[in-house]
């Protein structure tokens, strides 16, 4: 007998934990971003895990479908670092806080 | 009949029609000359409905006819009735008659005036509205004819229209008379509750089954019109700021004919009066207290036509006195010869004052006598008939009315006393009157402004109406003369029999003191304002009371017109301004308030709003677990 | 062809404004456009009354077609003879309105009339509604052409008064639409014909609110001061003559019937604020500044009494009621035109520079004088048979609110007097010019019309309400 469907959900909410305290915390948006990937991952792990335990493809399919979507927000996301890089804004999310009411 | 009685009523309105929509198409003039043919159309139609009516059977002589349909609602209808019954013929023979001479007199007294086509087109509308009233055969429509001649009297009292006395006197009439239109609604509702109909067969038929407060609220709100219209106290205080409008208006409306109004209702709704004697009393005591206060106020008054105004009310408080005790007859009588007369002494005071050039101030007159000879003769056959001095029509209408009151018991003992002594300040003021204005030597202003009145075309117009009242003023009350011959107490039988008759001895006995009090007035007005021999004590304090007008109008000043005018802004700064434009300011001033505390939670921060995002579903969650659990 | 007349009465005027406002017309043409649509509605609504059977209850020329079937709402119209008679005063003053701008001249005529003619249809349509959800969008259709007019053709205060405007409406609407929705779920349909009936106070409440709003009853009037002074003339003229009839008629055929229990419990809270309004609505007018400000709290007074009518929930007060909405239609709408009139001659409408109009100006004497005497109810013309029927229905409730109403009348004696007075009468006023002219013919083809209508209603107010079906 391998580790069961908990060991999977535990873990993966312990990662879900570390990815949201750094979203909260962390103030570099290159970390906001990798915590949100942290996230993300652990959500899928959860899928998994619980596709694996219902013997059901549909979690995997889901993941899936996250992934993609992580792909396609890394990708904006690096490309909004890259251009507050180019002009010169620090890197702190605590400053880009132009939509504040 | 009926179709003459129709055209009696509608031929003055068309006038009113064809004058407005013509225009500068008519010629000033012109618009006289259709008034007046307008009016005597009435008249003539009137006579001819009259000659129809005497052909029958008394009992036969009451004719309703209805043209069209005014007003239903469900099962309540109110049609254009017209009643014709001899109380109704004889109102439109005097208003019509008397009518048709002052609009005559108009033509001359108003020639040269600006707007004689607004004049004579409101006066043709006045006529239509008084011949409504006393047509109708519906209380509504009797209202509708009440409130139409208020209008009139309002529109011509403001005749001179940049004047401001005549704008403030024209309103204060009619919102006065508006007061006693809504006292009347009240009882017409009352009625049409407990009735459902305000057809005047109907209502008398039914009076008799309501009884209790109903009965007395009717007849009270009733009366509270009747006062009104008449200017009787408590509700004078319009008619003589109502001297403001052209002299033929006071003639017709606030002498002859709209005045009287009051008088009509109490006799032809007498089947509504008689079910509470109370008011009945109430009117007539109204009416005597009126009759006294004004005789007193005249003695005061310096403008010519303020002092027959006052007189005017105080011959309708006769009338009332007659008309509250069920003396019907008497008090339609002098209704009648009232208007003869009072309508001559104004009309010859409009040519008194178109003579002294307008001037109304009787203390700038004196000495006319000698240069308006005619015009003093109608004037003084006008004052001897308002004194009651036979063989003048006063003496006929007035003394049978004050003698019956002795068949009333003692209230109408005391009635029949106060109306004594109104004979006497009725003798005092009518000649104070011709003494001052006629008596003596030309005044330095007489003197100078004479404008003695030519031959010509007006002047003509205004001298040929006085002789004609001069002549019914002095012979207009030998129709009647009580107890010998009784005409019109019998042609008024059918529809308004008298409660009280005298006898002859009370008959008498009233005569010879009424008349020799009128002469012990015209006596003692010679001696104080003719010969100067007699030196009145005047106290200070009564010249001021009477001079004051008993303080009606500061009493009124202050009980209605300053606290409507409070309340009416205290309306508008307090709550106008503060509550209702206030509240939306709030309103607003809130929204925007609580806008800017709701931005500051916007705080940019992605990791607030991740946190509120997680701390919510948190929440939810436990909530959820605590709704399964 | 005669079931399509609601219907026809309805779109014509839709389709005008379309027509007006797309097509690229010269100003003068979009303008006689306009006014020949105006023609041609009251036209068809002469039509529909000569083809109307006054001796049969219910809706006729009734339409009826399937919209959301689900929700059983459905495209229904129809006319019954007291929306026959609202009809047609809201058509002759539309009519009358856009006459008087059409002639007066306003800026950019093509949006301007497209508006006018739109709110006719919206009006028409709110009149003849059979459908709750039909009758909530015409509602609110309406609304939107008078934000419009007011907010862009106002005077210098137009925009705080449209604010005040929108605010208002759209909190009485939204109220409405509640209750509209939760009227409808639970009895299953949004039909008005149908006669269903709802126990449910608040529903009441939600419909008396949204009416109480568009009347107005005090004290939900605080709209009305700036939209009457600050829209132009014929703006005001339809405003008060027209649209607040909009909540008579709710009143009369959706709070009322729908609700019979509610409407009586409560009838007596309506029936305070109607008597509040009128007593105070009249003191106010008595001391208002200006011109409009006496029409304007006249008016609340007049809408006061009006409610008055139609919850004293009995014939006399009903037909009354009804009565005096086209009374009062008429009457307001000559008033703020010749309102309008004084203010193009004299630049203003405050009483301290006005008076002494009537020398020289008959026809504006004449006009102003016949419309503020029957505007008072002097006894005899068309407005007292409808307060007198009004008043005489409230009777039968409780005398109290009759005397209110006597009062009431008394002090519009007051008002109004002192409105004519101030423009007519006495020294001629510093603004009021010596070359300012008589009524011209166009401003005489406007409002003589409809104080000719009165004249005629005072001769003969049963031709309304003989008239009158349910």
């Amino acid at each position: 007998m391998g580790p069961d469907v908990s060991w999977y959900i535990v873990t993966s909410a312990f990662l879900f934990a570390v990815g949201a305290l750094g979203v909260l915390l962390r103030r570099n948006p290159l970390i906001v971003l990798l915590s949100l990937e942290i996230m993300l991952n652990a959500a899928n792990l959860a899928l998994i895990g619980f596709a694996r335990h219902l013997g059901e493809t549909s979690g995997q399919v889901f993941a899936l479908a996250v992934m993609a979507v992580a792909a396609s927000e890394v990708v904006v996301g690096l490309g909004l670092i890259v251009a507050l890089n180019r002009n010169r804004i620090p890197l702190d999310v605590d400053r880009l806080s132009t939509l504040r009411g | 009949m009926i179709a003459a009685s129709w055209i009696t009523l509608f031929a003055p309105l068309g006038a009113t029609v064809l004058i407005t929509l013509g225009g500068t198409w008519i010629t000033r003039r012109q618009a006289g000359y259709i008034a007046t043919l307008a009016v005597l159309t009435s008249f003539v139609t009137a006579l001819v409905a009259f000659f129809e009516l005497l052909n029958e059977q008394p009992e036969e002589r009451s004719h309703t006819s209805v043209l069209w349909t005014w007003l239903t609602a469900g099962d309540f209808q109110v049609g254009l009735r017209i009643l014709v019954d001899p109380l109704s013929i004889f109102m439109m023979l005097v208003v019509s008659g008397v009518g048709f001479l002052i609009v005559a007199y108009s033509v001359g007294y108003m020639d040269g005036e600006d707007e004689e086509r607004r004049f004579f087109a409101y006066m043709s509308l006045f006529v239509f509205s008084m011949l409504l009233l006393v047509q109708s055969g519906d209380l509504l429509i009797l209202l509708g004819g009440w409130g139409l001649v208020g209008l009139c009297s309002y529109l011509l009292i403001g005749y001179y229209q940049e004047r401001p006395e005549a704008i403030a006197a024209a309103k204060k009439a009619f919102i006065m008379n508006a007061f006693g239109d809504a006292t009347m609604a009240l009882a017409l509702f009352l009625v049409l509750q407990r009735l459902g109909t305000l057809e005047y067969g109907g209502v008398f038929a039914g009076i008799d089954g309501i009884g209790g407060w109903a009965i007395t609220l009717i007849s009270l709100g009733l009366l509270g019109g009747a006062v009104a219209k008449s200017a009787q106290i408590p509700l004078q205080t319009w008619l003589p700021d109502a001297m403001e409008g052209p002299t033929p208006v006071s003639a017709l409306i606030h002498a002859a004919t709209m005045v009287t109004a009051g008088v009509y209702m109490l006799v032809r709704l007498n089947p509504i009066f008689e079910q509470t004697p109370g008011i009945q009393k109430l009117a007539a005591g109204l009416g005597a207290i009126t009759l006294l206060v004004a005789g007193l106020i005249a003695l005061v008054q310096v403008d010519i036509k303020r002092v027959i105004a006052y007189s005017t009310m105080a011959q309708i408080g006769y009338m009332f006195v007659g008309a509250g005790m069920t003396a019907y007859p008497n008090a339609m009588f002098h209704l009648m010869t009232h208007a003869f007369f009072k309508a001559l002494l104004f009309l010859g005071a409009g040519i008194v004052i178109h003579a002294l050039l307008g001037e109304q101030d009787m203390r700038r007159m004196g000495g006319l006598g000698r240069t308006l000879p005619r015009t003093y003769a109608v004037m003084l056959v006008g004052a001897l008939a308002l004194a009651g001095i036979p063989p003048l029509s006063g003496f006929f209408s007035k003394d049978p009315l004050l003698a019956s009151l002795l068949d009333a018991g003692g209230y109408g003992v005391l009635l029949w006393l106060a109306g004594l002594v109104g004979t006497f300040l009725t003798g005092l003021y009518a000649f104070r009157l011709i003494f001052i204005v006629f008596g003596g030597e030309p005044s330095p202003y007489a003197r100078e402004h004479l404008h003695r009145p030519g031959t010509t075309m007006p002047a003509l117009w205004m001298a040929w109406t006085v002789g004609v009242l001069a002549v019914l003023a002095a012979v207009g009350g030998w129709i009647q003369f009580s107890p010998f011959w009784t005409p019109i107490t019998d042609f008024l039988e059918p529809v308004a029999a008298p409660g009280i008759e005298p006898s002859g001895m009370q008959e008498l006995w009233t005569s010879v003191l009424a008349v020799a009090l009128g002469l012990a007035g015209i006596v003692l007005a010679w001696a104080v304002f003719s010969t100067g021999r007699v030196e009145v004590p005047r106290p200070a304090a009564l010249q001021r009371l009477l001079e004051e007008k008993f303080y009606f109008d500061t009493a009124y000043d202050y009980a209605f017109y300053r606290p409507a005018s409070w309340i009416a802004a205290a309306a508008i700064r307090f709550v106008e301004g503060p509550v209702i434009s206030g509240s939306i300011r709030e309103l607003s001033e809130g929204t925007r308030l609580l806008a800017t505390r709701v931005t500051e939670l916007q705080t940019g921060l992605l990791r607030n709003y991740a946190l509120a995002l997680g701390g919510g579903a948190a929440l939810l969650a436990l909530v959820f677990l605590a709704v399964r659990a | 062809m005669t079931d399509w007349l609601a219907t026809i009465l309805i779109v014509l005027p839709l389709a005008a404004a379309l027509i007006v406002w797309l097509l690229p017309l010269a100003d003068r043409t979009a303008g006689s456009l306009a006014l020949l649509a105006a023609l041609v509605e009251i036209g068809v609504w002469i039509n529909a009354v000569t083809r109307f059977d006054f001796g049969v209850s219910g809706p006729q020329f009734d339409q009826q077609h399937s919209w959301f079937g689900d929700l059983g709402v459905s495209y229904h119209v129809g006319l019954y003879g007291f929306s026959l008679w609202l009809v047609g005063m809201s058509v002759v003053v539309l009519g009358a309105a856009i006459a008087y701008a059409f002639w007066t001249g306003r800026p950019r005529p093509r949006a301007y009339f497209g508006l006018m003619l739109f709110l006719t249809g919206a009006v028409v349509g709110v009149f003849s509604s059979l459908d709750l959800l039909l009758f909530y969008v015409f509602f609110e259709a309406m609304l939107i052409p008078l934000y419009v007019l007011v907010g862009v053709w106002g005077g210098a205060g137009r925009l705080t008064a449209t604010l005040k405007f929108v605010i208002y409406t759209m909190a009485g609407s939204l109220l409405m639409l509640a209750a509209i929705v939760a009227f409808g779920l639970t009895e299953g349909t949004f039909d008005l014909a149908s006669g269903t009936t709802s126990d449910n106070d608040l529903i009441f409440l939600g419909f008396v609110a949204a009416f109480a709003v568009k009347a107005p009853l005090f004290p939900f009037h605080g709209w009305l001061p700036d939209a009457y002074r600050e829209s132009s003339a014929e703006v005001a003229a339809v405003l008060s003559g027209v649209v607040s009839k909009a909540a008579g008629f709710g009143f009369l055929f959706i709070a009322i019937p729908h609700f019979p229990q509610p409407a009586h419990d409560l009838q007596w809270l309506v029936l305070a604020l109607a008597a509040a309004g009128l007593v105070y609505g009249s003191l106010v007018a008595f001391r208002a500044p200006d011109v409009r400000g006496v029409i304007a709290y006249s008016s609340l007074a007049q809408m006061s009494l009006v409610t008055i009518g139609l919850f004293a929930l009995n014939t006399l007060g009903t037909t009354g009621a009804v009565l005096q909405m086209v009374n009062h239609g008429l009457l307001s709408a000559s008033l703020f035109l010749l309102a309008g009139v004084i203010e193009r001659r004299a630049t203003t409408g405050d009483f301290a520079l006005l008076g002494g109009m009537a020398r020289g100006r008959p026809a504006l004497a004449t006009v102003l004088m016949t419309a503020g005497v029957i505007a008072l109810a002097v006894p005899g013309s068309t407005a007292f048979a409808g307060e007198f029927l009004i008043l005489a229905g409230v009777f039968n409730q409780g005398w109290g609110w009759a005397v209110a109403g006597a009062l009431g009348i008394v002090l519009a004696a007051m008002y109004m007097l002192r409105l004519i007075s101030a423009v007519l009468h006495g020294q001629v006023g510093s603004a009021v010019p010596d070359e300012a002219l008589d009524l011209r013919p166009a401003e005489l083809a406007v409002v003589v019309p409809l104080v000719a209508l009165l004249l005629a209603l005072s001769a003969w107010p049963a031709a309304v309400t003989d008239h009158l079906t349910f």
